[in-house]
């Protein structure tokens, strides 16, 4: 977060022993040897995998077919493009609740409250989506009520309909929306918006210049889960979407259970993984330069740079090494 | 720079009264502090003069402007809070300068402006670093810099030094005080050490469970505790319930002095000690409290006793360095006495003394009005 200051480092001990530093590196081993394991190593076979086609001959063929083809390249533009939507519906839909819940609720609501959005968490991903399912299609409880305010007819549904997946994948991001910008409003502290307000800042400049900039991190957070969790839907497609909502997780899906090319299928996923670091990356810069751009900036050009704090104890040290 | 007035002003939480309806004028260019314990009501007060929150009933002018209704960002106020509330993500120049940069005035002045206002505050050339790299006392110099860059009508501070230990605490009076005289502005600060509010007020706003007790200067406040209630919170100890006697007939009307004529004292199971002044009338039941640093205590084996002395016996004596505090028997009654440690040497526990009570150490309230808090 922000750079150790220079004040602390002289208030602190001049010598670190071994000891802590070998105690940093006994904490840390077991989650380096897990990612090692278990993300490092699957990537580079994958990587692998991806350079080999199915007469075992390394090669970019695979690269090359995802490329060639306009149905792979339209479909990975739309599975990134809903994705960006869902994340943004969910971050937009989950803040004013995330603020509400940290500013308004009384906190022995507040435990229930987060704990009941975490229920879909704890529910079997394919019991939600099933319930969806049931929740929308036609002649169910939202079909019927719509039918007798006479807004749709009996066979009207969203079901099998890009709307459908887009639906059920923002509701399966709300519970990360909801506590990661919980966590955001929690960290931005009532007294600071009341200073900026006795300070005569609007109610739009305390949010630009205060809220956001303080509740950027967290909102970057949230982005990079959600968007590259969504990313890689294939479920929910595959149950609700229909033949015009399908995401490229489901061509994946299906190249890989196919058996026909693992090859061609790992292509498409690590195309699929850096396309979405890239919009993650974007994003990211984007963010922080707009939270640079409200804070004003490098502040203060104006002043001589503040005088170093250890010169000060330089005569000191010279008449203890005379004495 | 403008006089607050705050005519019935009132406030409750879920039905409990934080404030009762509170009428206030404090002059234009004065120094008041709101005195009172913890829960008192004067966060509320102050946060309601702010804006930070709406009266129930009553209003808030603050010069020709009655501001009841506006919103804090247009009252021209500034606010310093006990935890300083400084922006974390700005640097110290830049927390400075937010209040000019929010109305519109430009980075190169705002920055220009933020940077005397560090330096009035004692801080010039700290602009550059962000507030975490600064201590608390400075983090507060920051807040006042911040507040005052604005050019406000009114300071406002809640309980701004409470927080910092106790030197740096007495260096941030001194500044207040400094600040003050050198800006002029009316000011308006919360505390609960009577100390501060002492040194630094120019009146002082006793508060308790969100009813004035007294506004007052601090030596009126000092010399004449309005009730049990203020004398207690300045120090006082009680002594005990007894009947007020007048002597010479107790003919005198309102505030009784010992003239030759007129003189109160209060009858203690059987003991009668003096007061410094009462409305009470003769014959009322008060409660006697006694301000511990106003007792004199003199060694029997010195002198003979005088006339308004009294003879008792040190049970007890403690030394808080440059402060010593014996307690002595009169009677049915303990007596409490602070004095100066070095003067504290002649003076052993079951040792016989003669009792001084100062004129002005002693007051009484009426049983029920002592009680009252
Ligand atoms: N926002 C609030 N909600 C409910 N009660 C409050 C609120 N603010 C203050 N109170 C209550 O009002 C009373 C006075 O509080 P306050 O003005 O903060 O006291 P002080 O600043 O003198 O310590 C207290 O009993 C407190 O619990
Ligand atoms: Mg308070």
């Amino acid at each position: 977060m922000t750079a150790p200051s220079p004040l602390r480092r002289v208030g602190g001990s001049p010598r670190r022993s071994a000891g802590p530093a070998l105690a940093r590196t006994g904490l840390l081993a077991p989650g380096i040897v897990l990612l090692v394991l278990f993300a490092f190593l699957p990537l580079v076979a994958l990587v692998i995998t991806g350079f080999v086609n199915d007469r075992s001959q390394l090669t970019t063929e695979n690269f090359a077919h995802v490329f060639s083809s306009g149905t792979y390249l339209r479909l990975l533009g739309r599975t990134l493009l809903l994705s960006f939507a869902v994340t943004v519906v969910a971050i937009a839909l989950g803040w004013p609740a995330a603020w509400a819940l940290a500013r308004h609720v009384k906190p022995a609501r507040r435990t229930m409250i987060l704990g009941l959005v975490i229920i879909p968490y704890i529910t079997s991903q394919l019991l939600l989506i099933y319930g969806f399912l049931t929740l929308i299609q036609a002649g169910g409880p939202i079909s019927y009520v719509l039918t007798q305010l006479h807004l749709t007819g009996p066979q009207d549904s969203i079901l099998y309909t890009p709307w459908a997946n887009f639906l059920m994948l923002v509701y399966e991001s709300m519970p990360t929306a909801v506590l990661v910008l919980y966590s955001a409003a929690e960290s931005v502290s009532p007294s600071v918006l009341e200073a900026a307000r006795t300070l005569g800042a609007r109610p739009r400049y305390v949010f630009t210049h205060v809220i956001w900039p303080l509740s950027a991190p967290m909102v970057v957070v949230n982005f990079t889960l959600t968007f590259v969790q969504t990313v890689g839907a294939f479920a929910e497609p595959a149950v609700l979407g229909g033949p015009d909502g399908q995401m490229l997780g489901n061509t994946i899906s299906t190249q890989i259970s196919s058996g026909a090319n693992d090859g061609f299928a790992v292509a498409l996923s690590l195309v699929l993984l850096v396309t979405s670091l890239l919009v993650v990356g974007v994003v990211t810069a984007l963010v922080s330069w707009t939270k640079r751009a409200q804070s004003g900036g490098p502040t203060n050009r104006l002043t001589a740079p503040p005088r170093p704090r250890t010169r000060a104890r330089t005569p000191e040290l010279t008449v203890a090494r005379e004495s | 720079m403008a006089t607050v007035t705050i005519s019935g002003v009132s406030k409750s939480f879920n039905g409990t009264a934080a404030l009762h309806p509170l009428d206030l004028t404090v002059e234009d260019g004065s120094f008041c502090c709101m005195l009172g314990s913890s829960g008192s009501g004067k966060s509320t007060l102050l946060r309601i003069i702010a804006g930070l929150s709406d009266p129930d009933t009553g209003t808030v002018r603050i010069g020709e402007r009655d501001v009841t209704r506006a919103p804090s960002e247009k009252r021209r106020i500034g606010f310093v809070f006990q935890n300083y509330a400084l922006f974390p993500h700005l640097s110290v120049g830049t927390n400075v300068a937010f209040g000019l940069r929010a109305r519109g005035i430009g980075k190169k002045e705002a920055h220009t402006r933020a940077d005397r206002m560090l330096e009035l505050v004692g801080l010039a050339g700290f602009g550059k670093r962000t507030p975490k790299q600064l201590s608390g006392g400075q983090q507060q110099r920051v807040a006042l810099a911040r507040a005052l860059v604005t050019e406000p009508d009114v300071l406002l501070l809640d309980e701004p030094l409470s927080a910092l230990d106790r030197k740096i605490r007495g260096e941030m009076q001194a500044e207040l005080k400094r600040i003050h005289q050198e800006t002029g502005l009316t000011t308006i600060m919360v505390t609960h050490d009577q100390e501060e509010a002492m040194n630094l007020g120019d009146s002082v706003l006793m508060l308790s469970h969100g009813r004035v007790q007294q506004f007052d200067t601090p030596e009126t406040l000092y010399r004449e505790p309005a009730n049990g209630f203020v004398a207690g919170f300045l120090g006082a100890v009680p002594l005990g319930n007894g009947i007020i006697r007048k002597k010479d007939g107790g003919t005198d009307a309102g505030r009784a002095t010992d003239t030759a004529t007129g003189r109160t004292e209060i009858e203690i199971d059987g003991t009668r000690l003096r007061l410094a002044a009462s409305t009470l009338t003769d014959g009322t039941p008060a409660e006697a409290v006694v301000m511990a640093e106003r007792v004199a205590l003199t060694p029997a084996s010195e002198r003979p006793r005088n006339e308004d002395e009294h003879e008792g016996t040190v049970t007890s004596l403690d030394f808080y360095g440059p402060f010593a505090r014996a307690e002595a028997r009169l009677g049915s009654l303990t007596v409490p006495a602070m004095m100066l440690s070095q003067h504290a040497h002649s003076i052993e526990p079951e040792q016989r003394v003669w009792i001084r009570i100062a004129p002005g150490g002693l007051h009484a309230y009426a049983a029920q009005e002592a009680t009252r808090s």
